[in-house]
């Protein structure tokens, strides 16, 4: 009879903050992180892993750590990369002694995304890796199945949060109007907005985004915010496709036909009282048709 | 007489020409968001800098920190100096990126200097250890001579735009 697959993991932190690495601490010993059943045993050199698990932005001093590691695991192994700085080195990015991201250097199949991630993330993560283990020793790794996941496959479902949790960003394109001000804040180069004729295309990168909620803080109509949602666990291939984007189009002028962004409801709230005649010019009419209006309707 | 007076007439009495009885530095005094006072002295000749360093250690300071910035004439260094609880913030300009140590006469810059050693290539001579302090080996000395900022690194081609290719790209992998 065939041996049974004992998944043993290795760490390697390359210039991590130690951030992910005590939450990887949390997430193997706190029972409610429900590890045990995976018998997940820790070595002590990477000679004996078949999981790797790499934190860190890969730093030019721990670029030889990485690559001894590599030498000395043997395969069919798996590599895990925990942390945004690890999937795309976040904010990171572009600094003198960063030589990341780490699947520059290998082969990466799970990417755990967070600034640190949830350990409830990185069970899910470890869990994942464990099944392409097992595909990759028996040989079917080329038969992956595509496409998301199922959501019956999660290890942790209805798991709440408290109120000042920061996960994941989304934004509301009703009242987005693409001010860029997320854009220019973002510590960590995670938001693109790029214009087209019709419109804006707003693009928030999550393996990019370190969850400081600085784009939440700043906007100014409160279109972007942080949610709950904290399932940041994704396979390589979707690593590019970690993404939510949505559509700010232009309106066309009642008047003029000419385009333009509609004002935000908060900030015509926040700028008019409800008596307003003429409310719905606000929002039909190009600011400066508004402006005509207004002059001919006063002094005409 | 009260300690920055103290310490300016320590300074005038090394610091002043002789010819034309002008000092060779500006003083001023001024205090931080919190009310504490802090000296701020500019130096016209960088080699003063040894100088105000014994002034420091007869006075029994330390050096808490020294940084080091590029401008248009070369780099300016900056010392900052804390005479029990009193700040002294040193301003000295070299354009051949060459600078008297003052390790051996304040021991604390040590760390400091070799900082500004390997960060921006400027010579510490006669720093005792002139090695490198953390910056690793297989990074050029003096890089944040060339550091881009954010907002070059914002606009230019860097990692960052190669990363959001491959995103705009449909999401896949390469």
């Amino acid at each position: 009879m065939k041996d049974k697959l004992v998944p043993r993991l290795f760490r390697v932190n390359t210039g991590s903050c130690n951030g992910c690495d005590v939450e990887f601490v949390s997430t193997m010993f706190a029972p409610r992180f429900q590890m045990a059943p995976f018998e997940i045993e820790l070595p002590t050199t990477a000679a004996e892993a078949n999981i790797l698990f790499i934190t860190g932005p890969l730093t030019a001093r721990s670029e030889s750590f990485l690559l001894k590691t590599l030498s000395e695991i043997k395969k069919p192994f798996v590599v895990i990369s925990t942390g945004t700085c690890s999937v795309s080195c976040g904010i990171f990015r572009d600094s003198y002694p960063i030589y990341g991201p780490v699947d520059k250097y290998t082969t990466v199949d799970v990417t755990i995304a967070g600034c640190p991630p949830r350990p409830q993330a990185i069970a899910e993560g470890i869990a994942r890796a464990i099944e392409i283990l097992k595909r990759k020793v028996e040989g079917k790794d080329k038969q992956e199945p595509q496409g998301p996941r199922k959501k019956e496959g999660k290890i942790f479902k209805n798991f709440t949060v408290p109120e000042s949790f920061r996960g994941k960003i989304t934004v509301d394109p009703g009242i987005c109007t693409a001010c860029r001000t997320c854009e220019v804040v973002c510590p960590s180069g995670a938001i693109k907005i790029n214009e087209d004729e019709n419109g804006f295309t707003h693009t928030v990168w999550h393996n990019s985004c370190c969850y400081c909620g600085t784009c939440a803080y700043y906007c100014p109509t409160g279109a972007i915010r942080n949610t709950s949602d904290f399932d940041t666990v994704r396979t390589q291939d979707d690593k590019y496709s970690h993404t939510a984007v949505s559509r700010i189009e232009y309106n066309r002028c009642d008047r003029c036909d000419k385009k333009y962004i509609r004002a935000s409801s908060p900030i015509i709230k926040k700028s008019f009282s409800s008596k307003i005649e003429n409310r719905d010019i606000i929002e039909t009419m190009c600011p400066n048709c508004r402006k005509e209006l207004t002059f001919e309707r006063l002094y005409a | 007489m009260n300690r920055t007076e103290e310490i300016n007439e320590y300074l005038e009495n090394r610091l002043r020409d002789k010819n034309s009885k002008e000092n060779k530095y500006s003083f001023s005094i001024g205090e931080d968001s919190y009310g504490n006072p802090q000296i701020k002295i500019s130096l016209d000749d960088r080699k003063d800098i040894t100088t105000v360093a014994h002034t420091i250690a007869h006075f029994n300071g330390r050096c808490v920190v020294a940084t080091a910035y590029l401008n248009d004439e070369g780099h300016a260094i900056v010392y900052h100096f804390d005479i029990d609880g009193l700040l002294v913030n040193v301003y000295l300009q070299t354009t051949d990126k060459t600078t008297d140590s003052i390790t051996p006469i304040v021991s604390s810059a040590n760390w400091a200097e070799r900082e500004i050693r390997e960060m921006f290539g400027i010579d510490t001579v006669g720093h005792p250890n002139p090695e490198r302090l953390f910056l690793d080996e297989s990074i050029e000395e003096g890089v944040l001579n060339d550091f881009i900022p954010f907002s070059k690194a914002a606009t230019g081609l860097s990692e960052s735009d190669i990363q959001w290719q491959n995103i705009s790209r449909g999401g896949r992998k390469r």
